[in-house]
């Protein structure tokens, strides 16, 4: 047998023969098979990770790559324009949302740090944590209040003590009527005169006791604006009185509101000396301090010793004072309801990429046959597609998150806010968007990959 | 020292594994004799009396050997697009493919450019049998061994002719990484040379006329220098004076030593090449002499 190239692939074919032979079809008209349709019979069943590799296969620079889906986004500006549209509006609303959201809580933050850092609250050390029995020494003293005034940096200070009326109910009528709800359960507060300045107390109507009227335990009460309307009490010009038990206090003046110490909003609060005469109140309980900003550190180190001069470690300082959450969590309810709105047109932006983009690949059926006979894989047209759609996406991501920082900007602005810009956001941002345009891009480029390109020439 | 890749033939360290001819003819087949039709097949494979000389010990570009093409194989109806196909060309070598649509034409030119494999039978491009490979593996070796050309051009209507070129080499293997793009610029350029379109190198693709935007496509074809050109119906969309003008740089590249099988249903493009079969109903048969080249076949 003359040797020739194809000899070696002949006496395959010759081998192979009767095997043939034996799997013909009637679909075989009878010529002989050889090597290269068994090979493809047998590959036909192979399981995908069995799925044999060539030694040689296509392979495309990176840049190359980069550089096809740049121009193919560029060669339809509008079109790339229109469907980054719902991804630039989604990433816009998500950054503007958690932007403002931050600003505005970088606010109330900011308000309740300056609250906190001018606010000092002293009270006795609790010695027998365990609480046994009888009321303890308390090392405040009855003038707690003209000591702290003495100190350098403070604009108020005043006692606060809780009063113990052996569970006596409250009332505003003289006359106990049975067959309606007359009477309630109140905190009593005990105050001195400067507490009100110190806890920054708005009235709605009257005013607050004096000095005067502490040393002379007047019977005088000041009700907070939540206890005034159980009482049923809004206007003090008539003289008012409620009933402690069975004990008589003029109302003088109803609190709106209060800076620190909202509690004492449902409190109706007496002077000190009234207290101790009528309810053996034996120390005032704790002593609040505003000071200027600044001030509140030293006066904390300087509060001890002023109130206690044989032994100021029985003094606490602490930062109390909780910040009122109401209108936080309003805030975050919106920003919730802004935020799942963003999420809403991001999907909705994500889905008009993959329709774009499925729609771009049957209109350019005819490209991928091309460069599928210019010897690109099936790999490097989904690449191709994937990274268009990616960089659509980051294009809409980029735009949104500046759309995003101006509007941001914007409302600090007309508020007069400090913005707060978290750096990592608007990268993150538009990462998100490549994210969301990579999703977007499977669908369509699976379909680019599986057309045949004999199909995608016709 | 001719531009396109050589073969490795030429080299002339295969002629002592060249073909011998009578082998091809006789290829084993079980019952050729039963089918008279059959028994046609092939025998216009024997190489053209012109360059049977310096082509007889050359191992051929492509080589079919009893190639069918079933499509439906399972159905009731099996259509048989290719009834046991066998074809061979040289080295530097034109062959036109002639045959009327439904002949079976556009199924040879697929499996022709790897862009389908047969149901049965062989076929070896520049050695690699085709049919062993997976479709990675064929869209390797359409990169590196043929260029297309289509009737429809295909060329990318908003990019620069340059551009257009240069995505014939954007595409490499593993094997033959592709080259840096200065490289790649360097034979879009030359390509582009060679088909008479060096003023045209800035133009966006849609503005050419339909002669230019062949020839660009003929460029973009012949820039990675592939074994060979397949064309399929290239003056489809052309006029005369454009047919000539393509089939004028066919002859030059051609002459420059390119493979070049074009598929077409027109007569006067067959007649300018070297050779030419037909194909009817599956079958290739011998084309009536239009020229030298089959003169001495049989």
């Amino acid at each position: 047998m003359p040797t020739s190239p194809f000899s070696k692939t002949d006496k395959r074919a010759d081998d192979m023969r009767t095997v043939h032979q034996e799997i013909d079809s009637p679909v075989t008209p009878g010529r002989v098979e050889d090597s290269g349709a068994v090979l493809k019979k047998h590959r036909r069943f192979k399981l995908p990770f069995l799925r044999r590799r060539d030694n040689e296969r296509p392979k495309m620079r990176v840049r190359d790559l980069l550089a096809e889906a740049i121009a193919g986004i560029a060669e339809r500006p509008l079109r790339t324009a229109l469907t980054s549209l719902g991804t630039v509006m989604g990433i816009a609303a998500l950054v503007a949302t958690i932007g403002i959201s931050r600003t505005a809580g970088a606010q109330i933050v900011s308000r309740f740090d300056a609250l906190a850092a001018t606010y000092v609250v002293a009270a006795p050390r609790s010695n027998n944590s365990g609480g046994s029995g009888a009321p303890q020494f308390s090392s405040i003293p009855w003038d707690a209040q003209t000591r702290i005034e003495r100190l350098n940096g403070v604009t108020a200070a005043g006692t606060l003590s809780e009063v113990n009326v052996n569970g006596a109910l409250v009332r505003a009528v003289a006359v106990r009527d049975p067959l309606d709800q007359t009477e309630y359960q109140k905190t009593i507060k005990a105050a001195s005169p400067g507490l009100f300045n110190a806890i920054k107390t708005r009235l709605t109507t009257g005013r607050v006791f004096d000095a005067l009227m502490d040393t002379s335990a007047a019977p005088v009460a000041v009700l907070g604006r939540v206890a005034a309307e159980d009482l049923g009490i809004n206007r003090v010009d008539q003289r008012p009185v409620i009933f402690i038990g069975d004990r008589p206090f003029e109302v003088i003046g109803i609190i709106a509101d209060v800076a620190r110490e909202p509690d004492l909003l449902d409190a109706i609060i007496l002077p000190n000396h009234t207290a101790e005469t009528i309810y053996n109140l034996h120390a005032p309980g704790s002593v609040r301090i505003d000071s200027v900003i600044g001030a509140a550190r030293l006066i904390a180190t300087q509060t001890p010793a002023t109130l206690d001069p044989i032994d100021p470690t029985r003094i606490q300082i602490s930062a109390d004072g909780e910040p009122t959450d109401v209108k936080n969590a309003i805030q975050s309810d919106l920003n919730g309801l802004f935020l799942a709105l963003g999420l809403l047109i991001l999907a909705v932006g994500a889905v008009g990429i993959a329709n774009i983009t499925l729609v771009s690949v049957i209109e350019r059926t005819p490209e991928i046959g091309l460069r599928r006979s210019l010897g690109a894989s099936r790999t490097h047209i989904a690449a191709q597609f994937l990274t268009e759609s990616a960089i659509t996406g980051l294009i809409g991501g980029t735009i949104g998150a500046t759309l995003g920082i101006i509007t941001i900007i914007t409302v600090a602005a007309t508020r007069q806010w400090t913005p707060i810009l978290d750096p990592t956001l608007p990268a993150l941002a538009a990462l998100t968007g490549a994210l969301i345009g990579l999703l977007a891009g499977a669908l369509p480029a699976r379909r680019a990959t599986n057309l045949q390109p004999i199909e995608a020439l016709r | 020292m001719k531009w396109f890749r050589k073969h490795p033939a030429d080299s002339g360290e295969n002629d002592s594994t060249g073909i011998d001819s009578d082998l091809v003819m006789n290829h084993p087949t079980a019952d050729s004799d039963k089918d008279s039709r059959v028994g046609q097949v092939a025998r216009q494979t024997q190489p053209a009396s012109t360059v049977s000389t310096a082509v007889a010990n050359h191992q051929p570009v492509l080589a079919l050997r009893s190639v069918w093409k079933t499509f439906d194989a399972n159905s009731a109806s099996p259509v048989h697009a290719l009834r046991g196909v066998d074809l061979e060309v040289a080295p530097h070598e034109s062959v036109a493919i002639i045959g009327p649509s439904g002949s079976g034409k556009s199924t040879l030119l697929n499996i022709l450019g790897c862009l389908d494999i047969p149901t049965r039978g062989t076929y070896l491009l520049n050695g690699t049998d085709v049919a062993t490979l997976t479709d990675a593996g064929r869209a390797a070796v359409r990169g590196r061994e043929i260029g297309f050309v289509f009737q429809q051009f295909h060329l990318l209507p908003h990019r620069s002719v340059l551009e257009n070129v240069e995505l014939g080499t954007i595409y490499g293997t593993t094997n033959q990484p592709p080259p840096a793009r200065k490289e790649r610029i360097e034979s879009a350029l030359d390509a582009l040379h060679r088909v008479g379109l060096d003023h045209r190198v800035d133009a966006t693709a849609r503005t050419l006329s339909g002669g230019e935007k062949q020839r660009v496509a003929i460029a973009r074809a012949i820039t990675s220098r592939p074994a060979l050109l397949l064309a399929d119906e290239p003056t489809g969309n052309l006029d005369t004076r454009n047919t000539h003008t393509v089939l004028d740089v066919f002859d030059r590249l051609q002459a420059d030593g390119l493979t070049l099988v074009v598929i077409t249903h027109d007569p006067s493009v067959a007649r300018r090449l070297q050779r030419s079969v037909a194909i009817t109903d599956g079958y290739l048969t011998t084309q009536p002499a239009h020229n030298c080249a089959t003169a001495n076949a049989h």
